[in-house]
């Protein structure tokens, strides 16, 4: 995920496009440790000390990780997995609602 | 690494606490030479059980463990040939179907997985003790199907409760496919299942809590985090400990992940 999630914002960085993550590592230090050596350059919502019980994923009912959300910018929701697709799949997704902005603009 | 789910990890050890927690709550049965096969090969099998937990738990590297798993991990697989044998010699007998259940409970993938769930259908349908089955068939290929006729069939609450609620979680789960696609047939249904199980169903126990407390918090989900919805604002702290929210993204397409390098 991490490989693909880097180009990805890379790539897209003049585009009407964000990169959110919802992060339930538990332990605040070790999490700044791994972004920086991970190069994660993009913002996270904390879930919390509870970790993957915690506040976020609980009332998005998550079940599996990662599950991830793809929203237009009208935020509504437009696709919606539990495991990653793989990169292209996510690809396809994002440039066709990034695409539709640029049509409607 | 990150794309297996999470939720496989502590298989093992789930099993084994399920495994105890289902035994006690099986009642004491007659004395039929079904029953008493039946219950001592559960207890043989048990015994086992428990001497590879305490083994396991007496381990204290990854290779210990390795070893104990290698050396006495009952794996039911291997008993269910004895089960399904009981089953067999006794079909009458209710003992029976606790062999059968026992089967598609701990052992669903080989040849008596099939056989016993195939057998389980039908002939024993309306059967109370297709309780506990409903729950392993959300996860069955032919789920669907199994938990509509115990749905139509079967006249115990129990049954009917944790079929309505595993017959829902397949149709949510079918609505969004692999690819992006979205089923809103399936979605719809779905959502009326969970709230009949809500309305009919909320007091029946599942292993962690009951039915209803599980249906509303997947409701939130259907209601509220299909395609097609408005997604519900998020405002938390960042990992750096600063406040902000979802909509602060709003006219950007934003992709939500739920990560963690754990």
């Amino acid at each position: 995920m991490f490989p693909h999630e880097r180009s990805l914002v890379k790539r897209l960085e003049n585009k009407p496009f964000a990169l959110i993550g919802v992060n339930s590592d538990r332990d605040k230090e070790k999490l700044k440790e791994q972004n920086e050596k991970q190069q994660i350059t993009w913002r996270s919502f904390w879930n919390g000390p509870e970790g993957t019980g915690g506040p976020i994923s609980k009332q998005w009912n998550v079940s599996g990780w990662p599950t991830l959300y793809i929203i237009d910018d009208k935020g509504v929701i437009r696709h919606k997995y539990v495991g990653s697709p793989g990169g292209e799949v996510l690809d396809k997704n994002i440039d066709e609602l990034i695409e539709k902005i640029r049509k409607a603009g | 690494m990150r794309r297996a789910v999470l939720t496989l990890a502590p298989l093992l050890f789930g099993l084994a606490a399920a495994w105890g927690a289902q035994d006690k709550q099986d009642p004491p049965k007659p004395a039929t030479p079904a029953a008493e096969a039946y219950q001592a090969l559960v207890a043989e099998v048990n015994k086992l059980q428990t001497e590879y937990v305490t083994a396991i738990r007496a381990a204290t590297t990854n290779e210990e463990r390795q070893k104990v798993f290698q050396e006495k991990y009952p794996n039911p697989q291997k008993y269910a040939a004895r089960f399904f044998e009981i089953a067999e010699k006794h079909p009458k007998d209710p003992a029976a179907v606790d062999c059968l259940v026992w089967i598609v409970q701990r052992a669903p993938q080989g040849q008596e997985g099939t056989k016993a769930l195939e057998l389980l259908s039908t002939e024993h349908i309306a059967n109370p003790k297709m309780a506990q089955v409903a729950p392993i068939l959300s996860r069955n290929p032919n789920g669907e199907k199994l938990l509509r006729a115990v749905l139509e069939k079967n006249p115990d609450r129990e049954a009917k409760g944790q079929a309505c609620f595993a017959l829902a979680q397949i149709l949510h789960r079918g609505s969004s496919s692999r690819d992006g696609k979205f089923d809103e047939a399936k979605a719809k249904e779905a959502e009326q299942l969970f709230e009949e199980v809500t309305k009919a169903y909320a007091d029946v126990k599942t292993g962690r809590g009951t039915l209803g407390d599980a249906a509303k918090s997947t409701l939130f989900e259907v209601r509220h985090l299909s395609v097609g919805k408005t997604v519900p604002e998020i405002e938390a702290d960042d990992t750096d400990g600063k406040k902000f929210k979802l909509s602060d993204y709003r006219g950007k397409v934003v992709m939500i992940d739920f990560w963690g390098h754990w």
